[in-house]
């Protein structure tokens, strides 16, 4: 009986002992998972691997390179097209060294050179995210088919052997754990020197320009070096901070395009911890200057008065005789075209309203720069970002302006309210609406191919000269 | 003088020397410049009318300031006052100066002083200080008429109407933005002091 008893006690303790290991087993688990999706969401895998909403990390979204269309793979944990059957190590390959796990290259479209860097612990968490914390989708991606003769994937290999480092750009060693981690956020999960570092010939990021700015599909990715002037030294840390988690700072500037797409699905997830560690650590960045700049984009407030009400209200000869003549929009003239398009929300005096919702056309970092990109680009393109505090929208009007009609009006808020030695002409916006500067090797790709013709022609007579001289000899 | 080219191609045999057909000729391409150029006119007229003199100018802005109690008003608007106000009617610089006499006169400094006055009794110019406050307030002159192609309105202003300035701290001009979107879905903090 005693025993019986004894025996019962037992079985039920070991029970509950299995059960609270079970559980705990459980409970690491889902905390590993949620730890791989804020190292997910630092890394912004879904900005490139989304393209539905409805199908998260199920791929298919066309990266525009300028080698040609790049499309991002199915990354759900789907047997098939997806990453179910990755191993732990052939989901770190792909991450670390750019390569699938059918030992396929990956193309740096992928930031692979920048993940490199990720942390073993969070390497293991974004495994255990991706396996377990995301549903798994059949969605099929269409191939990715660049041109000859950047369809050989083999040849990232040579690429990779130039440019594959560490991860981490080589930084002053500190100690203190606040820059460090934000180093690590900047450089390894938020990869953003891929877009704010210009790129060299062959398409890497120049080291010697890291984060000093570059163009990428008609934006400017500015300079967010510590530079006062060119850079973002004269922006305090939580201003830096509370930009990444809202996307605008009162007379500062605002997100658009991709950093725009950064900061709604990125980094106004990050904890204010870590914003400002990434603030910290951009704060320490080797400062890199523009000469052509003089003052910080910010600062500039537009050097000629408001046009006189003549031209801002102007009165329509014809507007009593024939109606139809309000209805003329084809004017290219700005101080029209701004009243028309932008006055309603920027205010006739380009103040912004109180809030800054609508913010100021002045001390705006868009309007100050000394390169009109991003300017147009808001123009012709709007701006839609849903930041930690509200969501933004500017309408746009690539379709309803013209390449004059945009120059026109560009130029009018450059001079009245922001930089005045930029002037944009029709040219400038047509470049922008296609995409921005081609780079160099692109250019030369053509000439470099006939080079390689050549080299092989040559190489093919030397072969057959040797050839017949042996020939002679035997 | 040679004949033109292009009858000596056209006929062959030179024509006449005629001074009148010349005449005619410069007249019509003259006639044509200045149609032309009309709409052009019209605009320059209306933004400073040519036929008021700085001085008659001066007198309405001054006006316009007594009538609307306001001790700067901007002069660019005034004109255009002036000109659409005055259009067809060459003698209302005259009136203008009439009205400042009679108020004057009837010590009308203020405009708290204005009903009852000798002035306010005058239907005439009454009717002339009406339509210039009118005109400062609403942006425009003369009275709008829906579903009519024309009518005898003529723009003035549109930002610089006097009527959106009394609550400019807590509203804009109308159809521009005062806040985000939708920002009057939330009630104003103040509304519990209100």
């Amino acid at each position: 009986m005693r025993a019986n008893l004894t025996s019962r006690w037992l079985g039920r303790a070991a029970m509950l002992l299995v059960g609270a290991a079970a559980c705990s087993a459980h409970a690491q688990d889902s905390d590993l998972i949620a730890r791989g999706k804020v190292v997910a969401t630092a890394g912004d895998c879904a900005a490139c691997h989304t393209s539905a909403p409805a199908h998260p990390y199920a791929g298919g979204r066309a990266i525009g390179s300028p080698m040609g269309n790049i499309y991002a793979s199915n990354i759900t944990p789907f047997n098939g097209h997806g990453i179910g059957g990755y191993t732990e190590q052939q989901f770190a390959d792909a991450l670390r060294k750019g390569v699938n796990a059918k030992g396929q290259h990956l193309y740096p479209a992928m930031p692979y050179t920048a993940y490199a860097g990720i942390s073993d612990e969070d390497m293991h968490a974004l495994y255990a995210y991706f396996m377990q914390g995301v549903k798994a989708d059949d969605n099929v991606v269409p191939e990715t088919k660049l041109p000859f003769p950047y369809s050989m994937r083999w040849t990232m290999a040579a690429w990779n052997l130039l440019y594959l480092g560490d991860g981490l750009h080589p930084a002053d060693a500190t100690d203190d754990a606040r820059v460090n981690r934000g180093h690590y956020l900047v450089d390894t999960l938020g990869h953003c020197s891929s877009c704010h570092s210009p790129r060299t010939f062959l398409m890497a990021e120049d080291s010697h320009a890291y984060l000093a700015g570059a163009k990428i599909d008609g934006w400017m990715a500015p300079n967010i070096t510590s530079d006062p002037v060119s850079g973002i030294g004269a922006w305090s840390e939580d201003e830096i901070a509370a930009y990444l988690k809202t996307g605008h700072v009162k007379g500062k500037g605002q997100a658009g395009g991709g950093m725009a797409e950064a900061v709604e699905q990125s980094l106004s997830h990050l904890s204010d911890d870590d914003v400002h560690a990434m603030a910290a650590y951009l704060k320490t960045v080797k400062p890199i200057r523009d000469p052509a700049d003089t003052k910080a984009a910010f600062e500039y407030a537009g050097a000629s008065a408001i046009p006189a009400l003549g031209v801002r209200e102007p009165v329509r000869p014809d507007g009593a005789v024939d109606p139809e003549a309000l209805r003329v929009a084809t004017t290219t003239d700005g101080a029209t075209r701004y009243a028309g398009a932008c006055a309603s929300c920027h205010q006739p005096d380009g103040g912004g309203t109180q809030n800054q919702y609508f913010p100021s056309l002045s001390h705006n970092r868009a309007v100050g720069m000394s390169a009109p990109d991003n300017l147009v680009m808001a123009i012709l393109l709007g701006i839609d970002r849903k930041g930690a505090d509200a969501h933004v929208a500017m309408p746009a009007f690539g379709r309803d302006l013209t390449d004059e009609q945009v120059a026109a009006v560009a130029t009018y808020v450059e001079q009245h309210f922001g930089n005045p030695d930029v002037h944009v002409t029709a040219d400038i916006v047509a470049g922008i609406r296609s995409g921005g500067p081609k780079p160099l090797l692109l250019r030369l790709t053509p000439y470099l191919m006939l080079g390689g013709v050549v080299l092989a022609a040559l190489v093919l007579w030397l072969i057959v000269v040797l050839i017949r001289r042996r020939k002679r000899a035997a | 003088m040679s004949n033109p080219p292009v009858a000596q191609a056209a006929g062959g045999d030179a024509l006449p020397e005629n001074p009148a057909r010349r005449r005619v000729l410069l007249s019509a391409g003259l006639m044509a410049a200045a149609a032309a150029l009309l709409p052009w006119a019209r605009m320059a007229y209306a933004d400073a009318p040519a036929q008021a003199s700085p001085a008659d100018l001066d007198a309405f802005l001054g006006l316009g300031e007594r009538l609307t109690g306001r001790a700067h008003l901007p002069p660019d608007i005034s004109a255009r006052l002036f000109a659409a106000l005055a259009q067809g009617n060459r003698a209302f610089g005259a009136s203008v100066t009439r009205l400042v006499r009679a108020m004057d006169i009837a010590g009308v400094d203020d405009m708290r002083a204005f009903k009852g006055s000798a002035v306010d009794r005058n239907p005439e110019l009454k009717a002339l200080a009406v339509s210039i406050v009118s005109g400062w307030y609403l942006g425009y002159t003369g009275t709008p008429e829906g579903l009519v192609v024309k009518d005898d309105t003529q723009f003035i202003t549109y930002t610089g109407a006097l009527m959106f300035e009394p609550t400019r701290d807590v509203t804009v001009i109308p159809t521009y933005a005062r806040a985000g979107t939708d920002h009057w879905a939330v009630a104003p903090a103040s509304i519990a002091t209100d």
